[in-house]
């Protein structure tokens, strides 16, 4: 089994119809991703995009390159503004292993951690 | 505070919040389409797992105090194939519950499964706001 040592990058941009999208998504309907008045209110100031946007958004790049996630340890390490890019990458470190990383407008570190990852189609009921 | 809110002091390990079905259906699809673009072919993709689990954490604990935080995160796939129009059965437990600094630290397990195949283990640390 070969993995290569990157797997391509994967952009969304989180506007406020990507937060409600979301929020549809997972019924985490927290104005502090949707409401700006409520937001303002709080530490962060403006709305924040919810943290698994950013984790899925990892997941789905995984995907699209042909692998799956058998095992994933991340931490939120920032929190990525309504209206700020997402971009997903993964860097290989040892055989199956990467470090996985999601950053904001290519600046800031949103989510950062460790993936191994396995082949697609190398699951315990699958088609053959 | 209402009444039956959720707080940090009600949490213990091995509790658990039990079951929690959601359908992969047309509308949680388009959800995932807006802003990932369109499934290939008829399978869920891992991502809309991670989404139900999502949903089935926020649903099985209810009331919540607002303000708590989505720390980290472990994932673990089983690589069993899911489809859109399956139902996913979530099972969300406490994992670990202690204060540490001040701050109120929380884990919980969430196991997903369809039609009795194993999906997704996942472990959500949280910090909880109350």
């Amino acid at each position: 089994m070969s993995f290569p040592d990157t797997i391509p990058p994967l952009s969304i941009r989180s506007g406020p119809e990507t937060a409600e999208a979301y929020a549809a998504l997972t019924q985490d309907w927290n104005p502090i991703h949707l409401d700006a008045g409520f937001a303002a209110a709080t530490p962060f100031g403006k709305p924040i995009a919810h943290g698994t946007m950013a984790l899925n958004l990892l997941v789905e790049a995984v995907a699209r390159a042909g692998f799956r996630i058998a095992h994933l340890d991340i931490r939120f390490t920032a929190p990525t503004f309504v209206g700020q890019g997402l971009t997903a990458s993964a860097r290989r470190r040892a055989g199956a292993e990467y470090t996985v990383e999601v950053t904001a407008d290519g600046e800031t570190a949103v989510l950062t951690g460790t993936a191994t990852l396995d082949m697609r189609g190398t699951g315990p009921d699958t088609e053959t | 505070m209402s009444d039956g809110m959720w707080t940090f002091a009600r949490f213990e390990p091995g509790q658990s919040f039990g079951a929690v079905t959601i359908p992969l259906d047309a509308e949680r699809v388009a959800g995932w389409t807006a802003i990932y673009g369109a499934p290939q072919g008829d399978a869920a993709p891992d991502g809309l797992i991670v989404a139900g689990m999502m949903e089935a954490y926020i649903r099985a604990i209810q009331p919540r105090p607002r303000g708590n935080v989505h720390a980290a995160q472990k994932l673990a796939f089983s690589g069993a194939r899911c489809r859109i129009g399956e139902e996913v059965v979530y099972h969300v437990s406490v994992l670990s519950a202690e204060e540490k600094r001040g701050r109120k630290w929380v884990g919980f397990g969430v196991r997903a499964e369809a039609g009795g195949r194993d999906l997704l283990r996942g472990e959500i640390l949280s910090i909880w706001a109350a």
